[in-house]
């Protein structure tokens, strides 16, 4: 053994270094082998380990997605009411009317009536009759006013007919509801328009302020369709047009009511006469 | 106690269901036309409760329903009483706890109740040709609700004790 032992550590360095070569490369695929068995192992232990952690740290995460997903949906609720109320805040401002502001508390149960009721009532100075509109255009006017509610009769019910005109054309018609209507798809229609009148499809349809109800000037909708176009407009004695309403009725949640004109701009529009001590040069 | 669990449960079922109907299920409009969710329920008050109980209701929520509707007052109700009448005294010939049974009384309920509605809220002028489909559509509708409301409320009531079925054979 010694001998064995002392040839061994006097070999030669460069034979020395070829055996250690040779040896390496035979156990080679050995290392190799067994590196990847202790990986497999030290793998399979980790995740032995890890599961029960990572079930509850995935559950976690799913909370947090969901409650994240909660938010996003509610900060796009809010952004869309925001978008909203700024608009509303200044169409108020902007406008001659004054308004109150009402929030829509219930619909009507029935299929054959196109009404809402508002939070707004007697108490709050409404009364029968007064223009309901929103900043995108006219909704509909109040009909039965309780104390602290009202019902308002919307623009889509047959039983409500608005004086309008077309501004492109100077066309003037009566705008009224149709059946149809109920839901998302509601319409209305202009009846008793000239017919030799010339409208298009999109034209802007506007209260005309006849009738001392709605003021003028409000946005009705647009004409979607043109009914004279398929009809002999000899043997007719009007022509009439579908309305699509400016505001999307089925998804308001806020309106304004018009209880009358801005104390200012009436003063404005209707200036005072001037009066014998108030001459220019006067003093 | 038990006599008056049903008519109870089926007055919180009228507030519920139609101020249901008032907020938020005119956004599900069922073939373009908002869902009606009394008559079901009415239907299962003259298949469940005796005649003037179920009278009762019936003018309960048509009082109810006309207060939140633009249409005159009571105008509703002799579309629900007429119905409820007709479908207590039919209601011997009727198996009710088939599913068929509660489906076609539903349609049948839902078509006499709407078209009654209709034809007393002063709109006849619009045409039957353009509210005929809707009435119909609304009235298959109540059919589906019928078999629901039934079976749900039949195992509430079983859950309780009372026998929806048998209600009328109960000693006083």
């Amino acid at each position: 053994m010694l001998l064995v032992l002392l040839v061994i550590t006097n070999l030669q360095l460069p034979f020395a270094e070829r055996v250690k070569d040779f040896l390496s490369d035979g156990f080679h695929p050995f290392l190799v082998f067994m590196s990847r068995v202790e990986n497999t192992f030290s793998f399979l232990k980790d995740r032995m380990q890890g599961y029960s952690g990572l079930q509850a740290e995935n559950t976690e995460l799913k909370r947090e997605i969901s409650e994240l997903s909660g938010r996003v949906a509610n900060v796009s609720e809010l952004e869309r009411q925001n978008r909203e109320f700024r608009a509303m805040l200044d169409f108020k401002k902007s406008t001659e009317l004054k308004l109150v502001s009402a929030k829509i508390i219930g619909r009507d149960p029935s299929n054959w009536w196109n009404t809402l009721l508002v939070d707004r009532g007697k108490v709050d100075g409404i009364v029968r009759d007064m223009p309901v509109l929103t900043a995108d255009g006219l909704v509909g006017k109040t009909i039965d006013v309780m104390d602290n509610s009202s019902r308002v009769l919307l623009i889509v019910d047959e039983n409500c007919r608005v004086s309008g005109w077309i501004k492109d054309s100077g066309t003037a018609g009566i705008v009224e509801g149709n059946i149809l209507a109920g839901g998302g798809g509601a319409q209305c229609r202009m009846t008793f328009v000239d017919r030799f009148a010339q409208v298009k499809t999109g034209a802007r349809v506007f209260t005309s302020g006849l009738g001392g109800i709605f003021p003028k000037d409000l946005l009705i909708g647009s004409v979607s369709s043109v009914f004279a176009g398929d009809r002999n407009l000899k043997n007719t004695l009007y022509q009439e047009f579908n309305i699509t309403p400016a505001v999307d009725l089925a998804r308001i949640d806020e309106v304004f009511i018009g209880v009358g004109v801005k104390p200012v701009e009436r003063v404005k529009a209707v200036p005072t006469p001037p009066s014998p001590n108030n001459k220019p040069g006067g003093h | 106690m038990n006599r008056l669990f049903i008519p109870f449960l089926l007055v919180l079922a009228i507030i519920l269901l139609l101020c249901a109907q008032c907020t938020f299920v005119y956004r599900f409009p069922v073939w373009g036309a908002q869902a009606q969710l009394l008559p079901p329920l009415l239907l299962y008050a003259a298949f469940t409760l005796n005649l003037p109980t179920a009278v009762i209701l019936g003018l309960l929520a048509s009082a109810m329903f006309d207060s939140f509707s633009a249409g005159h007052f009571g105008g509703s109700a002799i579309p629900y009483v007429l119905s409820v009448t007709l479908f207590s005294g039919v209601r011997p010939i009727f198996f009710r706890n088939r599913i068929s049974t509660q489906f076609l009384s539903g349609c049948v309920f839902g078509f006499v109740a709407l078209f009654l509605q209709w034809v007393l809220s002063g709109k006849v002028m619009v045409g039957l040709h353009v509210v005929l489909p809707t009435i119909l559509h609304l009235s298959l509708f109540c059919g589906v609700l019928s078999v629901l409301y039934f079976t749900v409320l039949d195992f509430i009531c079983r859950m309780v004790g009372v026998d929806p079925g048998r209600f009328e054979e109960a000693t006083p």
